[in-house]
């Protein structure tokens, strides 16, 4: 159960936004999430503010996309058509797929009333009267959650025509995946949703101008509405006074690998990688040295014992080469095989590949067949650079981001770690 | 009026329309973009990444594909450097390693433009590994092969298939490096939903999709190519005849031409080719002893012409073929005519004169309801049937079938009725803002019904019978044809094949039957002469289309043993009738 | 080529329904048949090939029979790292004497692998047909087939 590994963290943030609900028994029934305080924030979204003002509110807030892309929410919100009579979609994105994260899960499953109300009022800011939720299908335990607390909603008047007797009606519809870690990009997640091939769409036309069913649609990941309801309770001051200059409010930190306590952890935007496994994750486990660690989930890239001070924000990773991805922090112990662990993540991505673009099709599977040799023992000179040139085809010029996901792990791994590769090759097994 | 454009490419100053991709503005301006699954009349998909270029907007610098990328004013694009090239290089390579691309034995070689890639980017060798998956060759198809070992899986097949044709068989299965074209629910393409129309054939920038029967026997460079026209129907598919030395590769379509764009089907480009196994006549045959003999051309037309000129003109009869070109009919009807003959008509039967005196199947791209009556268009003029498939499945057009009989296009249809029925049609074009009709041969009342219900609404299509019939009606062969009357028949046969049981059975009760014809039977029972005629490929002139579209129809190869033309011979009756 | 003509916007949201379709087929047929795949395409007023083209393209549909459990074991990264992942599958293999892809010859289990299922902090962690089961050390997972195995 995810719950019981949830940790609250430390001091800086003693009162949990976005876990202020874990480990209370049974809060996805509605009952106790009512009595927790829940959907006063849709109260209060719709009977006090105008649709516009709530799209300032989260604009002021600074919150920015937790699916890994990190785009400013609100901006997104107000790429929307305003005309009333464009029909306009919300779609929930709750395609977790990328390795090392679970905090989508833990919301849906345990909190699913918390999404549910950051959708209503997303929807009610821009406009849409249906939401679509697209849920991986691997997580049943989450749709069966979500439908409940939806089917709950509608009992209670929060969903439905009128909602709290305003003219803003909403209906929910879930779409259960069916395996497919691409269908997490947006314009695949669209495809998807619309009964095809989960393959990425062009852009432009961007889905907040021609999204589901050739309307605009605005979708977010469910971190991000789960954001929502914190933002229009306790006003969007509080939420930038958390955080760093460009990332703002708190952050579901997922933390696994050679941790002692992997979990997850919720801390203010820019807490330092060190603090985060140190002392909230309990530092390296057995007692091991930190060898490498994936600050955002594995399309990003990997980092070394020396970037333990880096903030944990979309701003700072990329100074030290990385990205904040969705925050999903794995660590790596003295005893792993660096080239065993990027072949891990080159097989994860040769398999979610689409297939569309020729790039990434071969890319992804002509480099996890060189990894799959290196690491065997089997690997021959020149297979590093091979591994390098191919990132180097791939990066920038693929259909969709997965291509340049795909070589992050690669190239960072051997950036820093190239004399494994090399132990590899030379002496046909592993340095560790 | 389009907007006017100007970009900068490759720091000069180029001119386009707005609505334009960056590939359309750089290629109508002479800048050469490599691509490879980009093709002129496909959407675009931007899969292959070869056709990447530098675009600099708004102070933004990014790369793209060039044929995907809407044109914008003040764009500044670079098509060409080294970086692009190095990625283009890279890129092609990663195909080539890929599959099983071994240029020696394919018989794409030559012509294959990953190949051309290969060659442009200056590949002599592939940096990455290769896999040499074991991939099927898929040979159940009877004209064509799909080799997947040759496949850069461009998917302009499956484009082609769905938005040229509409018949939505190929397909894809798969993700990632396992993805395989396939047909249907992956079943071999030879029991498949394939209507054998060879445009997939057409459009496959490799050797992955091979036509059997002309593999390995001609470079692009050593063949010739002759735009004619198809007389395998009166659609009139433009044509482009492959020929080496005088022997005819295969038919292509000719993408320019109207009506069908570059598109054709089985029937024209495949069945003359492969499905024709009957003898050819080369010199002329004389029924003399018993059976038909070999006799001079002299011989054989002095009899013809002793008979024409012996049986009273009453009791003479002529058919022509509309597989003859306009020119050939004229001379024909003439001829006839000169003698006082009157009982003429055409080998296909009686054709009646439809109102419509011009039509363009172009309009049918503009159809949102289709009415199909008396005409199954899975068999005959199956290109004019692509429109309806191509406005059915993309478009959303609405398809009614009016027909006694159960159509093949009856499952794509909203409705099917019969004929007594027809009113609901009517009834159903209420709805349409551009209804088109299709009616052939077997309409009867229900068609008369609908010109007068939908007259000022709807467009009409006439299904000509035969191929030229245009042709043949305006040399006032439309018949009726009195084959009990006919004592002496001459028929000009061209190539035809299939003749009426009645016909023959009549033919067999004539005293004196001479036929003109590209091959022997089926005339062996029942003709008396039969004098060796030009084949479809062989002759020169002009048809009519159904659309009353004159369209040219060019020798490709040169007649074997004594074939003549079919003017020559009738000429050459004349003369001999004259005296 | 069965498709008949209807409203465009119509047309989309009906395709819509195909994963759903698509399970619900799984369900009644057992797995994802010739049969199947065309009840589907009748249904939804569609090509054959678009069926198959998109059931195709994810992992979780079987295009196969399966075993009457079918066990996906993680393997990703985390799992990996945790003991699960390769230690498992093989684990896994050795007990069943399958292979990754195969299903025990009395067709009780098929075995296969699959990314990562979001239980990275309660990894190794693997799925038996709809059911998630996480913290698993291999005695645990001997514990799971046998109590599987010996049926109900």
């Amino acid at each position: 159960m995810l719950s019981s590994r949830c940790w609250q963290g430390g001091d800086e943030m003693p009162e949990k936004a976005l876990l202020r609900n874990a480990g209370v028994p049974h809060v996805e029934r509605i009952d106790v999430y009512l009595a927790r305080g829940g959907y006063q924030a849709v109260r209060k979204a719709l009977l006090e503010y105008k649709p516009q003002e709530i799209i300032e509110m989260i604009k002021r807030s600074g919150l920015r996309g937790r699916g890994g892309a990190g785009f400013p929410t609100g901006l997104k919100w107000d790429f929307m058509p305003k005309d009333p009579n464009i029909t306009k979609y919300l779609c929930i994105n709750f395609d977790e797929g990328e390795t090392g994260t679970f905090k989508d899960r833990y919301l849906v499953e345990e909190d699913p009333h918390q999404v549910l109300e950051g959708a209503i009022i997303a929807a009610y800011a821009v406009g849409a009267r249906k939401a679509f939720m697209y849920t991986r299908g691997e997580f049943p335990l989450g749709m069966k959650r979500w439908i409940k607390a939806v089917a709950e909603a509608y009992g209670r008047g929060f969903l439905g025509k009128n909602i709290l007797g305003t003219d803003f009606s909403l209906d929910v519809y879930v779409h259960r995946g069916a395996g497919a870690y691409i269908c997490g990009e947006e314009t695949a997640l669209m495809e998807s949703l619309e009964g095809k091939r989960g393959e990425p769409r062009l852009k432009p036309p961007f889905p907040t101008q021609v999204g589901l069913f050739g309307q605009p649609t605005l979708i977010n990941n469910v971190e991000t509405l789960a954001c929502v309801p914190h933002i229009v309770l306790r006003g969007p001051e509080w939420f930038a006074s958390i955080g760093t200059e460009e990332s703002k409010g708190p952050k579901l930190f997922c933390v696994s690998g050679h941790v002692e306590k992997p979990g997850l952890y919720e801390l203010p935007m820019g807490t330092t990688l060190r603090e985060i496994i140190y002392e909230h994750a309990g530092g390296v486990w057995e007692g091991r040295k930190l060898k490498a660690v994936i600050p955002g989930g594995a399309s990003t890239p990997m980092l070394t014992p020396e970037h333990l001070d880096v903030p944990m924000a979309f701003e700072t990773l990329p100074k030290v080469g990385s990205m904040l991805g969705t925050g999903a922090v794995i660590v790596m112990d003295e005893s792993t095989c660096i080239v065993n662990a990027v072949l891990h993540l080159a097989r994860f991505f040769a398999h979610e590949s689409c297939g569309k673009c020729a790039p990434c099709r071969v890319g992804t599977h002509t480099m996890l067949k060189i990894l799959e040799r290196v690491e065997a023992g089997e690997g021959r000179d020149g297979d590093i650079d091979l591994l390098l040139d191919i990132c180097e085809t791939m990066y920038g010029k693929t259909f969709c981001p997965l291509g340049d996901a795909a070589t992050n792990p690669v190239t960072s791994s051997i950036k820093y770690f190239r004399d494994e590769y090399e132990y590899h090759i030379e002496h046909k097994r592993c340095m560790v | 009026m389009v907007e006017e454009i100007t970009l900068l490419v490759d720091g000069r100053e180029v001119k386009g329309r707005k609505g334009e991709t960056i590939l359309q503005v750089c290629q109508e301006n002479g800048i050469d973009v490599p691509t490879l699954c980009h093709f002129e009349r496909l959407s675009d998909i931007g899969s292959c990444r070869v056709c990447i270029v530098e675009i600099e907007e708004r102070g933004r610098t990014r790369i793209d594909t060039s044929c995907t990328t809407p044109a914008a004013e003040g764009m500044v694009v670079r098509t060409n450097g080294e970086k692009l090239n190095a990625f283009r290089k890279a890129a092609i390579e990663l195909l080539l390693s890929e599959r099983n691309h071994f240029c020696m034995y394919c018989e794409m070689s030559g012509d294959c433009e990953l190949q051309k890639l290969a060659y442009r980017f200056g590949i002599d060798h592939i940096r990455y590994p290769r896999f040499y998956p074991k991939l099927p060759v898929d040979s159940s198809r009877k004209y064509f092969i799909m080799d997947h070992n040759r496949c850069v899986l461009c998917r302009r097949c499956v484009r082609a298939c769905e938005e040229l044709v509409g018949n939505h068989t190929l397909g894809l299965r798969g993700r990632g490096f396992e993805t395989m074209i396939c047909a249907d629910l992956n079943v071999p393409f030879g029991e498949s939903s394939c209507v054998s129309c060879g445009t997939c054939l057409s459009v496959c920038p490799t050797g992955a999709l091979v036509d059997r029967r002309s593999a390995y026997m001609g470079r692009e460079v050593q063949v010739k190519r002759v735009k004619s026209t198809c007389l395998f129907c009166s659609v009139g598919c433009g044509t482009e005849i492959v020929v080496r030395d005088d022997y005819i590769l295969r038919v292509e379509g000719d993408w320019d031409a109207e009506p069908n764009r570059g598109l054709l089907c089985a029937a024209g480009r495949f069945e003359p080719l492969y499905d024709e196994t009957r003898a050819r006549s080369l010199k002329p045959l004389v029924r003399r002893n018993g059976g038909l003999e070999e006799a001079s051309w002299e011989e054989a037309l002095d009899l013809v012409a002793e008979k024409l000129r012996g049986f009273d003109k009453k009791a003479i009869g002529a058919l022509a073929s509309t597989r003859a070109t306009n020119e050939t009919l004229q001379l024909f009807a003439e001829l006839f005519k000169e003698m006082g003959v009157e009982n003429l008509g055409c080998l296909e039967g009686p054709i009646t004169e439809p109102p419509e005196k011009e039509l363009s199947l172009a309009d049918l791209d503009e159809a949102d309801m289709f009415i199909v009556v008396g005409e199954d268009l899975a068999e005959d003029h199956q290109v004019a049937g692509f429109f309806v498939k191509r406005g059915v499945t993309n478009r959303g057009a609405r398809l009614v079938v009016v027909d006694e009989e159960e159509t093949g296009f009856v499952p794509l249809a909203r409705r099917w009725l019969k004929p007594d029925e027809v009113e609901e049609a009517v009834h159903l074009c209420n709805a349409a803002a551009q209804p088109a009709v299709i009616y052939g041969a077997r309409a009867g009342e229900e068609l008369e019904v609908l010109r007068r219900e939908l007259a000022d609404r709807a467009r009409f299509f006439w299904m000509a019978p035969g191929t030229n019939a245009r042709g043949a009606l305006a040399a006032g062969l439309g018949g009726p044809f009195d084959a009990e009357a006919a004592r002496c028949v001459y028929i000009l046969a061209c190539d035809q094949g299939k003749i009426s049981e009645e016909l023959m059975a009549q033919l067999k009760e004539a005293d004196f039957v001479a036929v003109q014809s590209s091959y022997v039977e089926p005339w062996a029972e029942v003709a008396d002469v039969i004098l060796p005629s030009v084949l479809w490929a062989e002759k020169e002139g002009s048809v009519t289309n159904l659309e009353g579209r004159t369209l040219k129809v060019a020798r490709a190869v040169e007649p074997p043993g004594e074939v003549k033309g079919e003017g020559e011979i009738l000429r050459a009756i004349r003369l001999g009738v004259r005296g | 080529m069965a498709i008949p003509a209807v409203d465009r916007k119509l047309q989309l949201v009906k395709r819509s329904r195909m994963l759903d379709m698509l399970y619900a087929a799984q369900k009644r047929y057992g797995y994802l048949s010739e049969e199947a795949l065309r009840h589907v395409a009748e249904e939804l007023g569609l090509p054959l090939k678009e069926v198959c083209s998109t059931a195709s393209f994810y992992s979780l549909y079987h295009m196969k029979p399966p075993g009457q459990y079918v066990i996906q074991v993680c393997e990703g990264l985390v799992c990996s790292l945790r003991g699960g992942a390769e230690h498992l599958v093989d684990h896994l293999r050795q007990k069943l004497g399958i292979d990754v892809g195969e299903t025990t010859p009395d067709g009780k289990f098929t075995l296969q692998t699959v990314q990562c299922l979001a239980a990275c902090d309660t990894s190794p962690a693997m799925r038996i047909n709809d059911d998630l089961y996480e913290n698993l050390t291999l005695e645990e997972v001997d514990a799971i087939i046998e109590m599987l195995a010996g049926g109900r």
